[in-house]
Formats: C-alpha cells, structure tokens, sequence
C-alpha cells in the first residue's frame, strides 16, 4: 500500500480530530481537518486545568496543536460539512465553502456539545444571574484566574450541583456524563485553592469516579480542602431578599429536607451529542442512542462504523475524557491504516 | 421496644431489619403495578420538593424505602401528611409514578392492618 495516495478527512478540529489526523500524518497519509469554528482545539480551547492532575489545560492545546502542524495535515477552519454520502467505495463531501472532497476515508469526531442547563429551569440558570456552568466556572478561571459573583464578590458559599442533564429522564437523558462526578470534585478543590475563605458544598446522587485517580483526588478534597458533600439531589433554586440563592435538597444520609444559601451555584452540565454529531449519525443511519454515533461493536469495533471506510473517534460515540479521547483518537488511526492494508 | 421480664432486665428487640423474615408482599405488589416505581435510585428529590415534608415528618424518599425493606408498622402513620399534590413525580429524574405508589401504598397498608386487627381479636 502506498500511504501517500490516501487521502483522508478529518471532521472536527477537537481534541479526537487532531490526535487523529496527527497520528494518520505520522504514518503517511495525506489528512484535512475540517472545522466549523474559527479556531481548533475545541472544547478544550475554555478549560482551566484537567483532572486529576491539574494539568494546565492551554499546555495540552497547544501540545495538540503543534502536533497537528504537519506538512502532511491541512486544516481548514470555519467551514463545515453540508453533505457526506459514499457512492461506489468513494466519499463525497460538501462543505459550506462550497468545495467538494472526494477522500478515501473519513473520520468523524464531531464531538459533543454541553447540556442546555437553561432546560432544567428549577435550577435557575438563566434566571438567577449568579448561577453558572461548569463550563462558565473554567472560564472564569482561565481569564480572571478567580471566582467571583456577577458584581466582582468572592462568594463566600459555592454550592455545586451534580448531574445536571444526565441521569435524567425529564430531560430525555438515562445515561451517565462520566466526566462531571470528577469535574465538580476538581472544581471544588480549585475553589478552595484560589480562595480557602469560600465553602464549598456539593450536592451530588451517586460519587462516581470512574477513572485512575480519581477516588484519590475525591479522597483529596475532604482530607486536605475541606468540601463539604451532601448526599442529595436539588429540587429546586430560588432567590433569597438579599440576593443569594437558595438551594432546596433532601440529606438523604439523615433523611431530613435541607436548604443551603450560596453565592454563586455551578451546576455540572453532562454531554450531550453535538448538533454536527446528531445530524450526520441520523442522516447516514448510523445513530446510536441520544444521537451518537453507534460503532460496529463496542469491544472490539469500536473505532469503525457500519459504514466501509467512515471511522469513528472521541465524544461522538459518547460521553469521555479527555485522555479517553486521546487514547481513542490514537486506535482510530492504527483501524484507519489497517483499513488500507485490505482496500 | 423493651419489656420487662420478671426478673427486672430488660429485652431488646433487635435493631437490624432481616430480610428474611421481612413482608415484601404489599412492595411487591406495587412494583408489580407501578413499574416506575422500580427505578427509584433514592437521590431525595421527592422529599427536597415534598411540602408537607418540609413542615412534618413524613418524608416520602424514606417511606418508599421502608415499604422496600417490609417495614411497615409506622407507615400508615407517617402517610397520613401527604397531600397528593404531585411535586414529588415533577422533581422525580427517573419518572417515578410516587403518587400512585403512595395512593397504592394507603390502600394496601389500610387492608394489611385490617388483617393484623382480625389476626389479634383470634388471639
């Protein structure tokens, strides 16, 4: 096989997609990424630091990025996919550039896009001013490297609530976002860190720390930071005559409603599929549950999808870490090559 | 509980449920009729929205577990507060039918207790 007359697209300029596309440039193939933003790096691009090691999250972009810069990988951004069929082993795509591509293989890491937090309106977000995302809490991080109330206070009482979007049937979603158990136990230890004057009190259903390291950061943050949990789900958030927000839950551990006033309440969005993931899993009838995309088999197929050449990598199959995406991102490319050895 | 014996010591009934000897019949037959009731993971936010749970001691998240657990003697009791006014099912992130199961519940315990009563006049 000759790798330099391959030649592959790469859709999403994320984390996945640019792993990807670094790894394929690596073995000899000729990759585009294709973004619809201005800039790569995606979600990544707003994080402060990442679990578990607090990592500074710029550092991994930049790192991605510089990879990425390869004679190999041509990156065209602000520009998206209109239409992908296959027609004869041969992909077709239109882009919004009006430009049309025809590669030998495509990749989809179209990634996800965070819950819709003004959905679950009982919360207040939206609403209430100084209730926020996860994804806010990062920012505000990352530009003002302090957390403060929309009228610049370091709130004395953070309150942090967990599973915001998943494991919800109200909003249509069963499953777990996996990432925001650790999230809200990270977020609440950098509170601490910046300001070891704030109380932090998470309000959670289940503690869920799946991956390596986390227990010992969850084991952390009540050790040495000094959170406070509470086993419970909120029902609701309301404002308080002197501007606070209160927060209505049940300590399930004691079996008594509780209520707890908070400066600034940060609610932890799940995943949820992209609106690029969504569309493009629909239209080539490829859907996994929650408009994701579904891979040929989830042990031992799970970079390639049920369509010949279209592979898979990253959030659009599902919720993930960054480093679960990076690891996947890595496997997408070794079935990429592989695909080539046969076609 | 305590009684006294003859010779002055006290007997304690013990603390810990045994699920052996427990009466699932009356959570059986409402999970049987109310499915949902199934998926109840016990996170509280029926009892955070719960009115009357805020101002009583009913507390519908540890009822449902009780009926579970086949504890049934204080339910009746405790069920009197409710009000039927269905915040619970709203807060509810599983769609956990909890007013029915709390309606099947007072039907259910009101019969169950009429045949304790039938069961002590024999004694």
């Amino acid at each position: 096989m000759n790798e330099n007359s391959k030649q592959i697209v790469v859709v999403g300029g994320g984390p996945g997609g640019l792993e990807t596309a670094s790894m394929l440039a690596r073995m000899g193939f000729d990759v585009e990424i294709i973004e619809k933003e201005d800039v790569i790096g995606g979600h990544l691009n707003q994080y402060y630091q990442l679990f578990p090691n607090f990592r500074d999250a710029g550092e991994l972009t930049q790192e991605l990025k510089e990879r990425a810069a390869h004679p190999k990988i041509k990156i065209s951004t602000g520009e998206s996919l209109l239409d992908l069929t296959r027609n004869d082993g041969k992909f077709e795509i239109l882009t919004s550039k009006r430009r049309k591509i025809n590669p030998d293989a495509v990749v989809m890491a179209t990634g996800f896009d965070p819950f819709e937090a003004e959905r679950k309106e009982e919360f207040g977000y939206g609403v209430y001013p100084n209730v926020i995302t996860s994804i806010e809490l990062e920012k505000m991080f990352r530009e003002q490297g302090k957390v403060t109330t929309v009228d610049g206070r370091i709130p004395e009482r953070v309150g942090i609530v967990h599973c915001v979007g998943s494991r919800d049937e109200k909003v249509g979603n069963f499953y777990c976002s996996r990432i925001c158990c650790i999230c809200g136990v990270k977020q609440a230890i950098e509170i601490r860190k910046h300001h070891p004057e704030t109380r932090v009190t998470n309000f959670y259903m289940d503690m869920r720390m799946s991956g390596q390291y986390f227990e010992e950061l969850y084991r952390q943050s009540q050790e040495r930071w000094g959170v406070y949990y509470v086993r419970g789900r909120i029902s609701e958030a309301a404002m308080t005559v002197d501007g606070k927000i209160r927060v209505k839950a049940e300590d399930t551990l004691i079996a008594k409603p509780v209520t707890l006033s908070v400066d600034l309440l940060v609610l932890m969005v799940g995943i949820e599929a992209s609106n690029s993931t969504k569309e493009f899993s629909k239209r080539l009838e490829i859907e996994s549950d929650y408009g994701f995309f579904r891979s040929r088999d989830r042990h031992s197929e799970d970079q390639e999808s049920p369509v010949d050449g279209l592979f898979l990598a990253g959030t659009a199959k599902g919720p993930a870490s960054i480093k679960e995406t990076l690891a996947d991102a890595r496997a997408t490319a070794g079935k990429v090559w592989e695909y080539f050895q046969n076609n | 509980m305590t009684e006294n014996n003859l010779f002055g010591y006290k007997i304690s009934k013990p603390r810990s449920i045994s699920m052996d000897s427990a009466d699932l019949s009356l959570a059986h037959e409402i999970l049987d009729k109310i499915p949902t009731f199934r998926l109840c993971i016990s996170c509280g936010g029926c009892t955070s929205a719960c009115t009357a749970g805020n101002f009583t001691d009913f507390n519908i998240r540890r009822v449902n577990l009780m009926l579970r657990r086949g504890q049934l003697e204080t339910l009746s009791k405790e069920l009197k507060d409710c009000m039927f006014c269905g915040k619970c099912y709203l807060a509810c992130p599983h769609g956990v039918n909890t007013r029915n199961v709390i309606l099947m519940m007072k039907e259910l315990l009101y019969e169950w207790e009429q045949n304790i009563d039938r069961r002590t006049e024999k004694l």
